[in-house]
């Protein structure tokens, strides 16, 4: 395993049948003189075994020599979603069928041009004996190649490569046989006995043999069983693909490149951040330049070392042009992750694309091969991080994450289903994380699988954006936390779901959270159902969904619901609405306290420019671990670059924002306006500064 | 900490305490016999046994004449709040499935004690967590978050080289039930071989003499420090150990079950199984209902954590590690300032739970 401050830095460069061959020495060349030390080649399926015993390596094996001489490291990423085409005329079966009976086989996309789209279902028995052929044989071939770096065995790991990526239920796959025998085993596995799965689905069915996987949305726990089943199954697919390369090559890192949520939500995409992590030795993202998906990022490595595996820098196709990054904008997609702990950066891609819509967009390059015009700008980023590179390979902790916001697939697929849209969910989680990481909080994410091993404990504060679905085990265990010193902070509906009885809870909050919180739902009111007019917060959120309040002169808000409860002794009410109904409850619970918002607070914050729930969050969880950073603006935040004495400030508002900071400091990148209090940041801008006192 | 009975723990504690804080003289030396009962106010033969203790546990040593100094096993080291404590848990690669069964039985003590650390700490120190196969640690360790913690309290099947790794790294390590011998380490422990033998001895009270055990993996130190308590208390009464009577899995339910199985087939069968722990137990006390047989009643069953409390469908003897405690002893460790390879003892409870009977002994 390579233990050197070694830290990647370069581009996606093949995707076969593009860049042809007679470009490979002449870009490679290129790439390592300009100052990059990495490549990453698609090795695909289709492409590479093109008959049933038969693989050509002949592209791969040029590339890597190639890459080699020129003393650069290459990832290998295993493209198994393009299927060959003699598969589907051996194993007939071997498609993945949408709800509405569609056969998704055999397409050619924008990003997969070779066809073969979405690969086979990933229950076809057959077919997965196959793929992990292909992955061994491409272990045993590059295991020993100097030039490799990492194995990266699955690029966005999601169901339908796109295909069906909206969660609409008519869409949603797989209803093959294969799938729904191998969803039944899971269910029995899951309930045990047919009695207790009958009880959760509100069904009769004989045996587990009877279940049939769910079609529409209207129930519960039938369609967050059906879809959780499919994150089981890509977070298995994952082990099957690390354990074929490990059976091959124990000595360089096997890992995958995620795509976080929102982009991919859990209800098409199956993708588990969290489950995946855990498998490989590295982790990566696509799209990870923002401080959200950073965060997820790092939180689920534990610890493993993490790269920006895919930054989109240069986006469009081919009627749109394509968008020109600025130096704000490579400056965001470095350092914004290099703050949240990730070491390693590979930009999608160097040519720019010639085959399909894609083109002629995604380059560094221009189409004739020369340097775009912002890469004299990335690779003066590139020579500034690599001057650091051994203090920022050698591995650090994070900064101490304060609060842990949590993310979770049966509330993700339970706020899908109860809403018929995403965004509960995703705004929720979005302004829930936006909300602490602007007021000063160092933020990660934790999932239902940290709450069961008491990995929460690493977080002093916890956040449940819309947790729609959850236990009483849960319920227990936040007691448990609580008791011990934690705080923790529910939205309106948290465990309105009890997943372990199917049952909507008779309380809310739910599953045993009403008597924790102190607070019992006397009735609910929503921003598209005003009935009730005792209330003038509803009427002036009239069109609109979110519900505005302030605290201590600070302007926030909730948004879509909100809850009147009728409060115990001892619980206090800690912020109201305008018309007196309470916003925020809070009560002891052993050496902490629990925190109940009536409305969905997160989704208020994500959407309401003038919201600045800082002074409330600090009055609920304490000042942020680094003192003075609750000085600054709310929107302002700046991560130390750990192990350097660099820092990075970025805004995420659409306003100038000036801050000072409690010691003198250098822009790097003189991206900042210097005044009198300090700096000052440009909308959505981000500044490197370096600590010179 | 440690129960302050006598005057001569009394003072064991309190030069542990100055030592944790540095206040020694020069050269490590720590204060004449003489100086200590003058500063604690007690007689010369109280100090000369607190002394001894601590010569005992190899924290100071003495030299006639020059009076008594600290040992190499301790260590000064830095760790002010607002540091960063790694706590992992280890287990064997190939049982590091999540969703097992045994993953969830795992994290139950591993949350307890997780949860009386945390409380303990009062949030001076930033948490680092982590489930790690142990094969994993020494591979993961120079590139990972591991390398830059100040502090790592390790739990479950932890091997010694794993332990000589982290020592190596220079990492002040402290181990929660871990036996093996001639390893110098921090440890907190329970009394496991004890309480072992007294759950034998519970069942040959009440008149058994056919006593199985299954245990963990027979490489994994806490497991056989578990099974020669079975043992010590089968030659104490003078029981003869068949050893179709004796089995190794891999401390999982799914093993708890498949070995009863195994144990149910033997002539004449066993009417008592003591278990490596609650998970074993689960999975004995099912293999023994599918049997026909009543557990607790025709086949009576033991295991070790008290993770169920009393919830589970069938009734079992369980030993409770006292996680509260064992989480308190673990936090004192993790905080000072000097590193000490020590060892305490935190007794477990025995809770006897069979048809008729439950009681804590």
């Amino acid at each position: 395993m390579q233990n050197d401050n070694f830290i990647p830095f370069g581009f996606q460069y093949y995707r076969a049948p593009t860049p042809k061959a007679d470009k490979w020495e002449r870009d490679l060349k290129k790439l390592k003189a300009d100052g990059y030390n990495t490549v990453k080649y698609w090795v695909q399926w289709r492409w590479n075994n093109p008959e049933p015993d038969r693989y050509d390596f002949s592209d791969i094996d040029e590339l890597m020599d190639i890459a080699h001489e020129n003393g650069l490291k290459v990832v290998l990423n295993l493209i198994l979603d393009v299927a060959p085409v003699w598969l589907e005329e051996k194993y007939p079966d071997v498609a993945m069928i949408t709800n509405r009976g569609e056969r998704l086989y055999g397409y050619a996309t924008e990003c997969r041009q070779i066809g073969g789209v979405p690969g086979p279902c990933l229950h076809h028995a057959d077919a997965t004996r196959l793929r992990m052929e292909f992955i061994e044989e491409c272990a045993r071939r590059y295991a020993n190649h100097p030039a490799l770096y990492v194995w990266d065995v699955w690029n966005e790991p999601e169901l339908t490569v796109g295909l069906r990526r909206e969660p609409h239920v008519e869409d949603l796959v797989c209803y093959c046989e294969h799938s729904v025998k191998e969803f039944r085993a899971w269910l029995k596995n899951k309930y045990g006995a047919i009695e207790k799965l009958n009880e959760v689905w509100g069904r009769n069915y004989r045996s587990f043999s009877d279940c049939e996987p769910s079609r529409r949305r209207g129930t519960t726990m039938d369609m967050a069983d059906w879809r959780l089943f499919f994150c089981d199954t890509v977070t298995n697919d994952m082990k099957l693909r690390a354990a074929a390369v490990k059976k091959h090559d124990s000595a360089h890192p096997v890992m995958c490149h995620t795509v976080p949520p929102p982009l991919f939500n859990s209800v098409t995409c199956a993708s588990d951040d969290f489950a995946l992590s855990r498998i490989g030795d590295m982790v990566g993202n696509s799209v990870g330049s923002c401080s959200l998906a950073a965060g997820i990022l790092a939180s689920a490595a534990k610890g493993k070392p993490v790269i920006n595996s895919e930054i989109h820098a240069v986006p469009g196709n081919s009627l749109n042009g394509f968008h020109r990054p600025t130096l704000t904008d490579l400056l965001r997609h470095i350092f914004i992750p290099l703050g949240s702990g990730v070491r390693g950066f590979m930009f999608w891609q160097y040519n720019p694309e010639k085959l399909g819509l894609e083109a002629p967009a995604w380059g560094n390059l221009d189409l004739k091969g020369n340097s775009a015009p912002w890469d004299e700008q990335l690779q003066k980023i590139v020579k500034f991080v690599l001057a650091e590179k051994d203090a920022l390979a050698a591995p650090r902790p994070q900064s101490a994450r304060q609060v842990g916001v949590f993310l979770d697939a049966a509330c993700e697929i339970n706020a899908w289903n109860a809403s018929f849209g995403t965004d509960v969910y995703n705004n929720s989680l979005l302004g829930g994380f936006k909300m602490f990481r602007s007021s000063g909080y160092d933020v990660g994410f934790f999932s239902r699988a940290e709450i069961e091993s008491g990995e929460i404990y690493e977080y002093k504060v916890l956040y449940f954006p819309a947790a729609l679905c959850l236990d009483t085990r849960i319920t227990e265990k936040i007691a448990e936390f609580t008791e011990a010193g934690g705080t923790v902070i529910f939205e309106a509906y948290a465990g309105m779901t009890d997943a372990d009885t199917g049952m909507h809870c008779e309380d809310l909050p739910g599953c045993g959270l009403a008597d924790l919180g102190g607070i019992h739902v006397r009735e609910i009111h929503a921003t598209t159902r005003i009935e009730n007019g005792y209330d003038n917060v509803l009427h002036n959120a009239a069109g609109s969904h979110l519900l505005p309040f302030t605290y201590k002169g600070r302007k926030l808000a909730g948004a879509k619901y909100l809850l009147a409860y009728n409060a115990d002794e001892g619980t206090e009410v800690i912020a109201s609405f305008d018309g007196g109904l309470p916003a925020v409850y809070a009560k002891k619970s052993g050496k902490g306290k629990i925190i109940n918002v009536t409305t969905l607070l997160g989704y208020g914050c994500h959407g309401y420019a003038e919201a600045n729930p800082s002074e409330l969050l600090y009055d609920l969880c304490g000042a942020p671990a680094i003192e003075w950073k609750k000085d600054l603006p709310y929107g302002v935040c700046v991560d130390s670059v750990e192990g350097t004495d660099l820092w990075v400030a970025y805004s995420e508002e659409d306003r100038e924002l000036e801050f000072t900071l409690p010691w003198k400091a250098r822009d790097e990148f003189g991206t900042a306006k210097v005044t009198k209090k300090g700096f000052a940041l440009p909308p959505r801008g981000i500044a490197v500064l370096r600590k010179t006192q | 900490m440690i129960n302050q009975c006598f005057a001569y723990e009394y003072v064991y504690e309190q030069i542990l305490r100055d030592i944790e804080n540095g206040e020694l003289k020069e050269n490590g030396y720590l204060l004449s016999e003489k100086e200590y009962c003058r500063k604690f106010d007690v007689s010369l033969t109280t100090v000369r046994r607190a002394l001894e203790r601590l010569r005992a546990e190899c924290i100071v040593e003495k030299i006639k004449g020059k009076g008594t100094f600290l040992s190499s096993k301790v260590r000064c080291v830095c760790c002010p709040p607002n540091r960063y404590i790694g706590m992992l848990v280890l287990s064997p690669s190939e049982q590091n499935k999540p969703g097992s069964r045994k993953t969830k039985y795992v994290n139950m003590y591993a949350h307890n004690i997780y949860k009386s650390i945390f409380r303990e700490l009062n949030g001076e120190y930033n948490l680092l967590i982590d489930t790690i196969a142990d094969d994993e640690v020494e591979k993961r360790f120079p590139s990972s978050v591991l390398s830059h913690m100040d502090k790592l309290l390790l739990m479950g099947e932890t091997r010694r080289s794993v332990v000589e790794y982290l020592h190596g790294q220079g990492k002040c390590v402290v181990v929660y039930n871990y036996f093996e011998p001639d390893v110098q380490v921090c440890r907190v422990n329970n009394d496991e071989r004890r309480k072992f033998g007294e759950v034998v001895g519970q069942f040959v009270k009440r008149g058994h003499s056919r006593i199985a055990c299954i245990n963990g993996t027979n490489n994994f130190s806490e497991s056989l420090e578990r099974y020669m308590g079975y043992q010590d208390a089968m030659i104490l009464n003078d029981l003869y150990i068949d050893a179709r009577y004796v089995k190794w899995g891999n401390m999982t339910p799914e093993d708890g079950y498949d070995l009863t199985k195994e144990l149910l087939a033997v002539d004449p069968r066993p009417t008592c199984i003591v278990c490596i722990n609650d998970g074993v137990a689960m999975g004995a006390c099912d293999a023994i209902a599918d049997a026909g047989l009543m557990p607790g009643r025709d086949v009576l069953v033991s295991g070790h954590d008290n993770a169920l409390g009393d919830n589970y469908k069938y009734k079992f003897t369980t030993i409770d590690p006292l996680y509260d405690n064992v989480g308190k002893i673990i936090a004192d460790k993790l905080r000072r300032t000097t590193w000490i390879d020590d060892e305490t003892i935190q007794p477990g409870t025995l809770i006897f739970r069979g048809e008729d009977e439950e009681k804590i002994i």
